[in-house]
């Protein structure tokens, strides 16, 4: 220190020295805290995994009881024409829920993976989600929901985008809408195309979300009610793998929510440039590569 | 390179690439990070590309993270019969977006040389950080990687 100072600048170093350290020790607790939120959640995390078969053994253990011993019946014979409809569809309704719940378990074990590959086709919307929606056409009927669609894409509307992930993506909102939404509901689906970005929101009259459970909700395993004595099916997986294959294919969701008034889950997707692809992705030519100038180089 | 007699793939953020077969693997980074790992005995390869350095148990444990990401990558070249010791590594991306405070290309360089270091594979080449993203193709069958600095923002 310069001995010419006098004492007041030596306090003020000091003082100026202190609080700097001060600074320092508070940023360090803070990031402390921040560690040990983190760690309490990844803790929380892998028990939810290792639980996950337990977890899920009811929601496929009991589809396929029911698909089996329904199926025996209809096979031994002795049934009439109507029971043997009566059971034919509540097979199918069985075996739809399993069928969804399985196709969830993969795309989130393939997103895990970092195997889930991005393949851009033109899609034509409307049927896509005309599909989806009368694919949940029996849930829909017995919960006694009626689905108020609107729309101005045309049917003839072309929008690129991976077939495959959307339907997921979007199979996963419906299905949550009807799932939570109260018996003799309405829920209100909107979709448009504007400024090369798809916009789909889907508004539930159901149990809604409180600010707090906003967090969790996009999180692994995680669902609002746990346990077994859970009102709703599912094991957590579907907003997860929803928001992961969203960053996937260029989208990001939105929540609005209030507790026992309904939730509003809105999604856009940016529109997939396929000339990009074709050019920039699997440029054959490599000459985005010929090494004339200094910036390119081979290592 | 001849390019058109191989198999190509474009590695899109968040995901990894690995297989037995020759192929060019494409992929454009910012401040992501790409892992190439090869396979001097086997004459195979595989890479990743991360955006983030560490999974803090949100969503999906995906190899959007390179805690992850790195360890998958190894995980599977051990799988398609890699041993640790014939794997070298080259790195790329990692740069810093003028306008970040939080330096997340740093960040995501970090993790893979820690890692990397821990699982005993050596880096034998790398181009890394600064501020200009990078596009880079990596045959998987020579351990080949060209690499080009995107333009200039």
């Amino acid at each position: 220190m310069d001995p010419k100072k006098s004492d007041k600048e030596l306090i003020n170093e000091l003082t100026l020295r202190f609080e700097k350290n001060n600074a320092l020790l508070k940023e360090q607790h803070s990031l402390l805290n921040e560690l040990q939120k983190v760690n309490k959640k990844l803790i929380a995390s892998e028990g939810l995994k290792s639980n996950f078969l337990s977890n899920i053994r009811n929601e496929i253990n009991n589809p396929v009881a029911s698909i089996l011993e329904l199926s025996k019946n209809i096979s031994e014979g002795t049934l009439s024409v109507d029971a043997v409809k009566k059971f034919a569809s509540l097979i199918y309704s069985e075996t739809f829920s399993l069928d969804f719940q399985l196709r969830n378990i993969f795309a989130s074990a393939e997103i895990e993976a970092g195997e889930s590959i991005v393949c851009p086709v033109s899609i034509k919307l409307p049927s896509l989600i005309e599909t989806i929606l009368l694919s949940f056409k029996h849930q829909i009927e017995k919960k006694n929901i009626q689905i108020f669609v609107s729309t101005s894409i045309a049917d003839d509307e072309n929008f690129c985008s991976d077939p495959e992930k959307l339907h997921l993506i979007l199979s996963n909102l419906i299905s949550n809408a009807v799932q939570f939404s109260r018996e003799g509901t309405s829920i209100e689906i909107k979709f448009e195309i504007e400024n090369d970005q798809f916009i789909f929101s889907v508004l539930d009259n159901g149990m809604g979300i409180s600010t707090e459970e906003k967090e969790i909700i996009f999180d692994r395993f995680r669902q609002i009610e746990e346990g077994s004595t859970k009102n709703y099916g599912g094991h957590g997986l579907g907003l997860s793998i929803t928001r992961a294959l969203l960053e996937l294919i260029d989208g990001e969701i939105k929540v609005e929510s209030e507790k026992n008034v309904g939730s509003f889950f809105s999604i856009c997707v940016n529109e997939a440039k396929e000339s990009t692809i074709e050019k920039d992705i699997y440029s054959t030519d490599g000459n985005d590569f010929i090494f004339v100038d200094n910036d390119s180089l081979v290592f | 390179m001849l390019t058109e007699t191989i198999n190509k793939h474009y590695l899109f953020p968040s995901t990894l690439f690995a297989e037995r077969d020759a192929h060019v693997i494409d992929t454009i980074l910012g401040s992501c990070v790409a892992v190439c790992l090869f396979d001097t005995k086997l004459k195979i390869g595989g890479m990743n590309h991360y955006m983030l350095p560490l999974w803090n148990g949100e969503g999906l444990a995906s190899p959007k993270f390179g805690n992850i990401a790195n360890e998958k990558l190894v995980e599977k070249m051990i799988r398609m019969g890699s041993h640790p010791q014939n794997l070298v590594a080259k790195l790329f991306g990692g740069a810093n977006q003028i306008n970040s405070s939080i330096n997340i290309g740093d960040r995501n360089i970090q993790i893979a040389k820690e890692q990397l270091h821990a699982f005993g594979i050596k880096t034998i080449k790398e181009s890394l950080g600064g501020s200009i993203g990078r596009k880079i193709r990596f045959n998987s069958s020579t351990g080949e990687v060209l690499m080009k600095f995107l333009t200039k923002p």
